[in-house]
C-alpha cells in the first residue's frame, strides 16, 4: 500500500482533530458511578486477600 | 477500496492519525482474548518459577492474584488516554514530557521492553529443544537456542507486517489451545499432589530460611514490577477497543487476573518441581515431560511453544506503531523488521536470561514512575485536557516545548522515582535494601514518591503556566 505523503497525513490529521474537538463529537460512553463501585469493592477484596496471605 | 482510503487506513492503523470510534474494531470478547492472549505466553510460567522459590502455596495465591489485581485497577487507567482520544498514548506523553524527553524515555523503554520478547523467544527454543530431544534428535546448545528463537521473532514479525486483522485471527485459534494447556498442567499437577502436599511445600524454608515478610514483599515486588512492565503494551491497543468500559474490564481481566492466573500455575508447577526433585528450577520446559508423560508433556511443550508466535507477533505491532509515532517517515514494515533484528540479537546474547530479576527490576523501575506521571497528570493535574494540535505540533502549535523539548517537573519526578526505587532494592542481589520496602515495596515507594512530587509541583501557580495547564 503507498504511504500517504506528509502533507496528506497532516490535512487528515487535523481534519480528525477538527472533528474530535467538535462540541457533537462523542467518545462513547464511559466509565461510571457502576464501574467505580465495582473497582472499589475488588479493591477491598484483594486488599483483604493480600493481609491473609501475609498472616 | 482506492489507494488512497488504503493509505488512510494503513496510517490509522499502523502510523499516528487518531483513530475515530466507529474504525476501532475489538469488543469487550476480542480484547479479553487478544490481551490474555499477549499476557499469558511462557514468561508467566518464568514469572511463577521465580516467585515459587520464595514462597508457599497459600502466601503465593495472595501475593500474585490479589497483588496483580490491585495492581492493575490502577494501571489500566493510563489506556484510558488512547482509547478516549484514539492516538498512541506515546503521543500524549509529549504534553507530559515535552518533545525531546519522550523520545529519550520511549528508546529507554522500548528497548528494554524487547528482553521480555527475548525471553519469549527463548522459551519458544526451549520447547522446540525439548521435543526434539523427546523425539531423538540432539537439539542442545546456544546455536540451536539462537536458530529457534530466530525463527519465533521471524514468523512472529510476519504475522504483525500482516496487521491487527490478522493478530485477531491467530489470537482466536493461539488463545483456546493456551487456555487448554493451563488447565492441562493444572490437572496435570494435582495427578501428581493433592492440595495437602502444595500447601506443605515451602521452598524458602529449605533453601535457608529467610524471614517470610521479606520474602513475601518481595515476590510481590516482582509482580508489581510485572504488571509494570506492560506500560508499552497499553500505548497502542486501547485505541483499537471501541468503548472505554470493554477497553477497562478487557484489560483488567486479560493483562491482570488472567495472567495472574497463569503465573501462578507457574508457581505452583514450580513447587511441585522441587517437592519432587529438591531441584529450584525457573525453566518451564524442565516441567513438562516430568510432570506430564512423554505425550500429554510434549502436547503441552508444542502448543506453548506455537502461542509464543501470537505472542511475538503482538509486541512486534505494539512496538512497531509506538516506534511508527516517534519516526513518522519510517515504514512500518521496515520497523518490525529493525526491532525484530535486535530481539535476535537479545536472544543470541542471553543475559536476559540469565539476569531475569535484574531485568524485570530495571524495567519495573523506569515503567512504575512513567505510569504515575500519566495518571496523576491526565486525571488530576490535567484533568482529562490537552491539546492536539500542541501533541502533533501542528499549525506551529509547540507549547508542550517547554524548556528546549524537556518539561522539568516531570523529568525531576521521574528521576525521583527511580532513584527512591534503587534506594530500597537492589536489583542485583534482588534483595531489599532499606525496611521501608517491606511496608511498600520499591515500585509502591517510587510510585508514592513520584505522584506527590508531580503533584504538589502541580500546585505552583508559576509551574502549573509553564506546564500549560
Amino acid at each position: 500500500m503507498a504511504a500517504l505523503d506528509q502533507e496528506k497525513l497532516d490535512s487528515d490529521i487535523k481534519e480528525r482533530i477538527t472533528a474530535m474537538e467538535s462540541p457533537e463529537y462523542d467518545s462513547g460512553p464511559r466509565l461510571d458511578r457502576r464501574d467505580l463501585i465495582v473497582v472499589i469493592v475488588i479493591a477491598a477484596v484483594c486488599i483483604g486477600g493480600m493481609v491473609w496471605g501475609l498472616s | 477500496m482506492s489507494s488512497l482510503e488504503q493509505g488512510v487506513n494503513q496510517e490509522v492503523y499502523y502510523g499516528i492519525l487518531p483513530m475515530m470510534p466507529k474504525e476501532r474494531i475489538y469488543d469487550f470478547k476480542a480484547t479479553v482474548l487478544i490481551i490474555g492472549g499477549y499476557a499469558i505466553a511462557t514468561w508467566c510460567y518464568v514469572q511463577g518459577g521465580y516467585i515459587g522459590t520464595m514462597l508457599p502455596l497459600k502466601a503465593l495465591f495472595s501475593s500474585t492474584v490479589f497483588s496483580m489485581t490491585l495492581v492493575g485497577l490502577l494501571v489500566c487507567l493510563v489506556g484510558i488516554i488512547p482509547q478516549r482520544h484514539g492516538i498512541d498514548m506515546w503521543l500524549y506523553q509529549r504534553a507530559i514530557f515535552g518533545y525531546s524527553l519522550i523520545g529519550i524515555i520511549w528508546l529507554i523503554v522500548i528497548a528494554s521492553t524487547w528482553g521480555y520478547e527475548a525471553v519469549n523467544a527463548r522459551l519458544f527454543a526451549n520447547s522446540i529443544m525439548t521435543v526434539l530431544q523427546e523425539l531423538g534428535i540432539p537439539a542442545e546448545g546456544p546455536v540451536w537456542v539462537g536458530v529457534l528463537g530466530t525463527a519465533c521473532i521471524v514468523i512472529g514479525g510476519v504475522i504483525a507486517v500482516k496487521g491487527p486483522v490478522a493478530i485477531k485471527i491467530s489470537t482466536y485459534i493461539m488463545v483456546p489451545c493456551l487456555l487448554a494447556v493451563g488447565v492441562l498442567i493444572v490437572v496435570l499437577i494435582f495427578r501428581n499432589a493433592s492440595w495437602a502436599d502444595l500447601m506443605a511445600v515451602n521452598p524458602a524454608e529449605s533453601l535457608g530460611g529467610d524471614d517470610f515478610r521479606t520474602n513475601y514483599m518481595v515476590v510481590l515486588e516482582w509482580n508489581i514490577a510485572f504488571i509494570f512492565a506492560w506500560y508499552p503494551g497499553f500505548a497502542v491497543l486501547p485505541r483499537l477497543v471501541k468503548t472505554e468500559k470493554s477497553y477497562y474490564w478487557g484489560f483488567l481481566l486479560g493483562f491482570c487476573t488472567i495472567m495472574a492466573c497463569f503465573v501462578l500455575i507457574g508457581a505452583m508447577t514450580g513447587l511441585l518441581t522441587y517437592a519432587k526433585t529438591g531441584v529450584a528450577s525457573t525453566d518451564p520446559t524442565d516441567w513438562l515431560i516430568g510432570l506430564g508423560g512423554p505425550v500429554l508433556g510434549l502436547l503441552s511443550l508444542v502448543f506453548i511453544g506455537f502461542a509464543n508466535i501470537t505472542t511475538q507477533a503482538l509486541a512486534c505491532y505494539t512496538i512497531g506503531m509506538s516506534t511508527k509515532t516517534m519516526l513518522p517517515r519510517r515504514s512500518y514494515k521496515s520497523i518490525v523488521v529493525f526491532w525484530s533484528i535486535f530481539c535476535i540479537v537479545l536472544v543470541f546474547w542471553d543475559g536476559i536470561w540469565q539476569y531475569y530479576n535484574t531485568y524485570i527490576a530495571i524495567v519495573g523501575a523506569v515503567s512504575g514512575p512513567a505510569i504515575m506521571l500519566l495518571i496523576v497528570d491526565y486525571f488530576i493535574v490535567r484533568k482529562g485536557k490537552f491539546s492536539l494540535t500542541g501533541v502533533y505540533r501542528l499549525n506551529g502549535d509547540c507549547r508542550y516545548r517547554y524548556t528546549k523539548g524537556f518539561n522539568i517537573p516531570a523529568l525531576v519526578s521521574f528521576a525521583i522515582g527511580v532513584t527512591v526505587y534503587f534506594v530500597v532494592y537492589d536489583p542485583v542481589a534482588a534483595w531489599p535494601r532499606s525496611d521501608l520496602f517491606l511496608y511498600t515495596t520499591a515500585s509502591g515507594f517510587s510510585a508514592i514518591c513520584t505522584t506527590a512530587s508531580y503533584y504538589i509541583m502541580s500546585k505552583i501557580p508559576a509551574v502549573r503556566k509553564y506546564m500549560q495547564v
